[in-house]
């Protein structure tokens, strides 16, 4: 799974790399126009799609049933029966092009949020590095909540300042620091714990405009499987190492649609993934 | 017919991208006229500052176009002189006569510029009630904004936290609204201090004390809201919070909602957003500022009131509504209640100076900033009209006047001495303001080119400052004199708002900071004067009134008294006091008698923080008049400023209700 992570980063920094100073309404319409077309053949091969037109063309009559026979109410209900039952048809159907997309499409959202999820602290603006410590050994902790402060030490880099010192949180087991972002660019901040270094990227956006829409990333977690699927924007931490998981607050995003509204950024690519299948179903010769 | 090609409707959709921006503004007619309200700005002090060279751009303005003294109204009070400057009427006219006011059937104080009413009717549903009408704000000013005329003939006004108009009036193109403005609680603004300290509780004025209890260095308490409205049964809102507290490093972690902040003692938090849930569907929204004040010996920390969300405000404090909205997101989120500046700390010994000086400074950054932004928008439009209010040299110079007075009672050599040249500098941040919008309107606007749309800027205060050493308690006067009576047998044993009043054999009361009105039969609940008998009491009273010498200095207490008929335009009568004290300088109404209670003295030393003010005889509190070139039609006093800001627009008719002449013009 970090392979594939380490991968897929590579391939959409530098994909996405092109589009970083635009509109990020860009390359979400382009992304979703690929997928769009993408979801359309994974569809038409993966799916029986003689059997969808003939479950879509019984729908229709059972439609024009209800129509007609209006007036019938035992033929409505029998109508609406078989509605429902061609209903679920075609649900199951759609089913095996579902599973076949649900990956690929995982990987891709959980790869796009983190370009476009978050917007990157500003030139100024202050953000809390948030350590979480992995659980004390029982016979250290003895179950006392006002823990010893563990040696836990941050190196801020150049173009970050570090606020505050650490303040140590015993019954959460949690080291905190507040952060100025003095300089744009990506930052590495150093993490030292019981001789060990760990690193977390911070992301300040240029003031100037410049390569805005990249990567970054709010979280950086211990190597579980969830975890890994749902937050790929970093390297895991290491199993068994003395800690759990490294935050840095970042604000949530809303992208500009075309200059109408601003809208997370996953309401714009499904609205246009959407779109774009629909409005291409005829070309690529698929049924939906 | 042929779809439009794959690679036409991606390029469409890509350019529409780029190419939205942010929408322009519509032509305006006429020329720019900026009006800069610098409340409680004094001519003596502006007068002095400027011979003394450390106000260029207000020597800058003077030079160009004058510097007069403003007269101001009667009563010199904020609210009566920004509404006599929005309307172009006095008080009879436009309704607000004071701070407070009481109705006369219920003989009952409420604040004089605007309240708040919930849904009139419910559908209740066991413990909840879901209001079938939505909840109101009421304006009780009277009379036409003079924004509004320009309105109709086709000038595009923005108008920023003008004094006394909330809610907001509508009908600027851009509007938010100022003092009067309540907070999330519907209050003028009530802090909350948290603190560990045992036995700390008490009752204090714009605030809340709050004991609570440290576990394993961990706080737990609850911001308070107000009630929840969805409830039959009054429950207050609640918003809970947790601080971390790691006394090693003198720092706190704390926890709202899904927010966390790191506070070092001393530090005040960003704006934080609180999130109050009536029901599992419906959230009130506010905002509020932390400040930690210590960790030990006691755990301290401040909690601002909890204004309206910009982004979300639950009452009408912007037009349109989302122009609250663009301000906070071009600037920050913003104090939203009327007077930022929290006076009560320091008023209720919370803060000390110092500490409420850091809170009105981040106040008055925060205005100051969003003026850029507003002065920005303004010139991007052809023509106009913008008004924009300061008050941070009011609400501190309300507080720290004694800094400049040794005289003072209450002036301690060591803590205010420090402060003596704190007032001149916050005069002196406002003529970087004044300079900032000459040089803007110098490069952007032709100001100064001598041609037919040459703009105008005018600074202007509503009053000017005095300290206020001695308090006259008009109420205690009152009963010595035997107008007024105590129900209880001992009449200080007086818990205000009128509640100890014996109505029955009471001729006259005060409330609010001027107003003396009579028990008039048919007007008041219990009245006792008939109509025949109240000339002759009011003038019985005038003659007394100006009559009272303080003992401890020999000098006369009250300079001028002015029976409504003498000042006022007749209407109005049953809220209009039937007569205004003016103080003279240094004395003022005691705080107690304006809210309607008897203390057991007429006159006592001023020993509070509240040091300077200016609800005095009005002629010794004017404001201050500059203009970049001479007005078309003067104004001798802020009554009759509407009017001539209008005429540089042509408009000659202000103001519309008859009777509501402007009283100063030449």
């Amino acid at each position: 799974m970090s392979l594939l992570n380490a991968a897929l980063r590579a391939v959409f920094d530098v994909a996405l790399g092109p589009f970083a100073a635009l509109p990020p309404i860009v390359p979400v319409t382009i992304v979703a126009l690929v997928s769009g077309i993408f979801a359309l053949l994974v569809y038409r091969w993966t799916s029986n799609q003689a059997a969808i037109a003939a479950v879509k063309r019984r729908l229709f009559g059972h439609l024009l049933e209800v129509r007609l026979f209006n007036d019938d109410l035992r033929a409505v209900l029998a109508a609406q029966l078989r509605l429902l039952r061609e209903n679920l048809t075609y649900l199951r159907l759609n089913l095996v092009p579902l599973l076949w997309m649900i990956v690929p499409f995982m990987l891709l959202i959980a790869q796009l949020q983190f370009h476009y999820g978050y917007d990157g602290l500003e030139v100024g603006e202050r953000t809390l590095l948030v350590v979480d410590l992995a659980p004390a050994e029982p016979a250290a902790a003895g179950g006392d909540q006002t823990a010893p402060r563990p040696p836990v030490e941050l190196e801020a880099p150049a173009g970050v300042a570090a606020e505050t010192a650490g303040v140590w949180v015993p019954s959460l087991r949690q080291v905190v620091w507040r952060l100025r972002a003095d300089e744009p660019g990506r930052h590495e901040l150093v993490v030292r714990v019981d001789g060990g270094e760990f690193t977390k990227s911070l992301f300040v956006a240029d003031p100037e405009g410049g390569a805005s829409w990249v990567r970054r990333s709010p979280t950086r977690r211990r190597a579980a499987i969830l975890d890994q699927l749902l937050y790929p924007a970093e390297p895991s931490l290491p199993r068994g190492g003395p800690i759990e998981r490294i935050d840095v607050q970042y604000g949530t995003a809303a992208i500009s649609f075309f200059g109408l509204f601003d809208v997370h950024w996953l309401i714009a690519f499904l609205i246009l993934s959407l779109a774009f299948a629909f409005a291409l179903r005829n070309r690529f010769g698929v049924t939906l | 017919m042929k779809r439009p090609g794959l690679a036409t409707a991606a390029l469409v959709l890509i350019v529409l991208a780029i190419g939205c921006g942010d929408g322009g503004v519509g032509p305006s007619e006429g020329p720019k006229v900026i009006v800069l309200g610098f409340d409680g700005l004094d001519p003596e002090l502006t007068r002095q500052l400027i011979d003394e060279g450390r106000l260029p751009n207000f020597a800058r303005l003077e030079a160009m176009g004058g510097f007069t003294r403003l007269e101001t109204t009667i009563p010199p009070h904020s609210p009566v002189a920004w509404s006599s400057f929005v309307t172009g009427m006095d008080p009879g006219g436009h309704g607000i006569f004071d701070f407070l006011h009481r109705d006369p059937e219920t003989m009952i104080p409420y604040s004089s510029t605007a309240a708040a009413s919930s849904g009139g009717r419910f559908l209740e549903v066991g413990r909840w009630q879901f209001p079938l009408t939505s909840g109101d704000y009421e304006q009780f000013r009277h009379g036409t904004p003079f924004w509004e005329v320009l309105e109709e003939h086709g000038v595009r006004t923005t108008v920023v936290r003008m004094p006394a108009n909330f809610p907001v009036s509508g009908t600027a193109s851009r509007e938010l609204s100022g003092m009067g403005t309540s907070d999330l609680l519907g209050t003028d603004g009530t802090f909350t201090f948290y603190t560990s300290e045992l036995f700390a509780d008490r009752d204090i004025s714009g605030g809340d004390i709050v004991e609570l209890d440290i576990y394993d260095d961990v706080v737990e308490a609850e911001l308070l809201g107000p009630d929840n409205p969805l409830l039959r049964e009054p429950v207050k809102l609640t918003a809970p919070f947790t601080v971390y507290l790691d006394r090693e490093t003198e720092s706190a972690k704390i926890e709202l909602g899904d927010q966390q902040i790191v506070l070092r003692v001393g530090e005040w938090s960003d704006w934080l957003e609180v999130d109050f849930e009536m029901m599992p569907t419906q959230h009130l929204r506010g905002i509020c500022r932390m400040y930690l004040r210590a960790l030990e010996p006691e755990f301290e920390l401040y909690v601002s009131p909890i204004d309206h969300d910009p982004m979300s405000p639950a009452a009408p404090i912007s037009t349109p509504p989302d122009f609250a909205a663009e301000l906070a997101e071009a600037v920050d989120r913003f104090y939203t209640e009327g007077m930022p500046e929290d006076t009560k700390t320091l008023t209720e010994g919370v803060f000390t100076p110092e500490e409420f000086l850091a809170q009105a400074k981040i106040a008055g950054d925060e205005v100051a900033e969003q003026y850029g932004y507003v002065l920005d928008r303004y010139l991007e439009q052809e023509g106009g009209f913008l008004f924009y209010y300061f008050g941070n040299v009011d609400q501190i110079g309300h507080v720290r006047w004694r800094s400049r007075d040794p005289e003072h009672p209450a002036y301690d050599p060591e803590a205010d001495a420090v402060h003596e040249d704190l007032i001149p500098t916050l005069y002196e941040g406002l003529d970087v303001i004044v300079g900032r919008t000459l040089d803007r309107l110098e490069a952007e606007a032709g100001l100064g080119d001598g041609g037919a749309t040459e703009p105008l800027l005018l600074v202007m205060s509503d009053h000017g400052f005095a300290s206020w050493r001695r308090a006259f308690h008009l109420n205690a006067w009152l009963l010595e004199r035997g107008y007024l009576a105590a129900r209880t047998e001992d009449p200080y044993a007086d818990e205000g708002f009128l509640l100890n009043v014996d109505w029955d054999a009471t001729r006259a009361y005060g409330i609010g900071f001027s107003g003396l009105y009579v028990n008039l039969r048919g007007r008041e609940r219990d009245g006792t004067v008939t109509a025949a008998e109240r000339l002759d009491l009011v003038r019985e009273l005038k003659e007394e009134l100006l009559a009272v010498v303080d003992p401890e200095t020999g000098e006369p207490a009250i300079t001028e008294v002015h029976l409504r008929e003498d000042y006022a335009f007749q209407d109005r009568t049953a809220i209009g006091p039937d007569l205004v004290v003016g103080y003279a300088k240094g004395y003022r109404g005691a705080t107690e008698s304006a809210s309607g209670e008897v203390v057991g003295e007429v006159f006592s030393d001023n020993d509070s923080a509240w040091s300077g003010d200016h609800m005095m005889d009005h002629r010794t509190v004017p404001g201050v008049l500059l203009v970049s070139r001479p007005l078309g039609r003067p104004a001798r006093g802020i009554v009759d400023l509407a009017a001539s800001i209008l005429a540089e627009y042509g408009v000659e008719e202000f103001p519309l209700l008859a009777g509501g002449a402007a009283t100063g013009s030449p």
